[in-house]
């Protein structure tokens, strides 16, 4: 028996002798799980990393809550990124698989040009940011 | 749960099946990393569960431990996240290199004191390192695969391995001594 295999054992032993275990409705806990599988858009035919998704996630969260996209910084904290020019490959790599669609010339101008994300708004039309409202 | 954990799982097999005989142990491992945070556990093993509802038909004909093992991975990796997102894993690793001074340790009585003691202690390290530890202690990951499921180096994972087996090691030692028959000091 190794050093790492008492440790492992000594470890597991301590975690399932834990009185806290909480018991899991199967079927509450399923349906959950289900509500949280979007349906997907994968006519560009390339998939999302881990990254891409919560971004695109944060920014489908954001705009339902406050009625316009996120800014660089925020979507930065929100994924734990520490510099908003990660963000920013990560967002023209959104674009690139068509997921976003965004303008250059127009700041917070990000929106989804597919069905993803049916909850993101045409970025032309914010009803919670009247200076974007034509 | 793991009674079987490693018989193949015959197609056609359901994500239902794979949910009920999994997500004990997966929401189990996010609380430990979680250090007991029931709903940032919960939240994360749901998540790991819709990520993994995804991928089920590429992995659906995989072996029930290899499936839950990677739902595990990444239940861990998105409480490591959210500790990120909040801040709260730049703590000093120092600060939290006390294995036996503070954890009561000289008063466990009996093997389920020592085992809680073990849990605090789990408790007590920094996000990073309890999810490393998580994933190699108790899911059996190998370093390389714990490196990738968080992101890390694999160098780094060895680092915080070696550091945890340091910091175990008394309570190891108690251990052995009393199942030897030895007596408390």
């Amino acid at each position: 028996v190794t050093g790492d295999e008492i440790i492992r054992g000594l470890v597991r032993r301590a975690h399932d002798a834990d009185p806290e275990r909480v018991e899991v409705d199967f079927t509450a806990g399923l349906s959950d799980v289900r509500r949280r599988v979007r349906p997907r858009d994968t006519a560009g035919g390339q998939d999302l990393t881990l990254r891409e998704r919560e971004i695109l996630d944060v920014i489908r969260d954001w705009v339902e809550r406050f009625g316009y996209p996120p800014s660089l910084r925020a979507l930065a904290n929100a994924v734990g990124l520490t510099s908003t020019s990660s963000v920013t490959y990560r967002l023209r790599a959104l674009e690139r698989k068509g997921y976003l669609r965004r303008d250059p010339n127009r700041p917070r101008a990000i929106g989804t040009p597919r069905g993803d994300t049916d909850a993101v708004p045409d970025p032309q039309s914010q009803p919670g940011r009247p200076r974007h409202n034509n | 749960v793991l009674a079987g954990a490693d018989r193949p799982m015959d197609a056609p097999t359901d994500f239902a099946e794979f949910y009920s005989a999994t997500v004990t142990w997966v929401l189990g491992l996010a609380r430990r990393t979680a250090a007991g945070d029931h709903d940032l556990a919960w939240d994360a093993t749901q998540e790991a569960y819709a990520r993994m509802l995804e991928r089920w038909p590429d992995r659906r004909r995989r072996c029930l431990a290899d499936n839950r093992r990677y739902t595990s991975a990444i239940a861990v990796n998105l409480v490591v996240d959210a500790y990120r997102r909040h801040g709260r894993s730049d703590e000093l690793d120092d600060a939290h290199d006390r294995g036996l001074e503070d954890s009561g340790f000289a008063a466990v009585l009996d093997e389920l004191a020592l085992l809680g003691a073990v849990r605090d202690f789990l408790h007590r390290q920094p996000a990073r390192r309890r999810a490393v530890g998580v994933l190699y202690l108790i899911e059996g990951l190998q370093t390389a695969e714990v490196a990738g499921a968080l992101g890390m180096t694999e160098s780094t994972v060895r680092t915080h391995v070696e550091r945890l087996r340091v910091l175990l090691k008394p309570y190891v030692d108690r251990i052995m001594n009393d199942e030897q028959g030895g007596g408390r000091p």
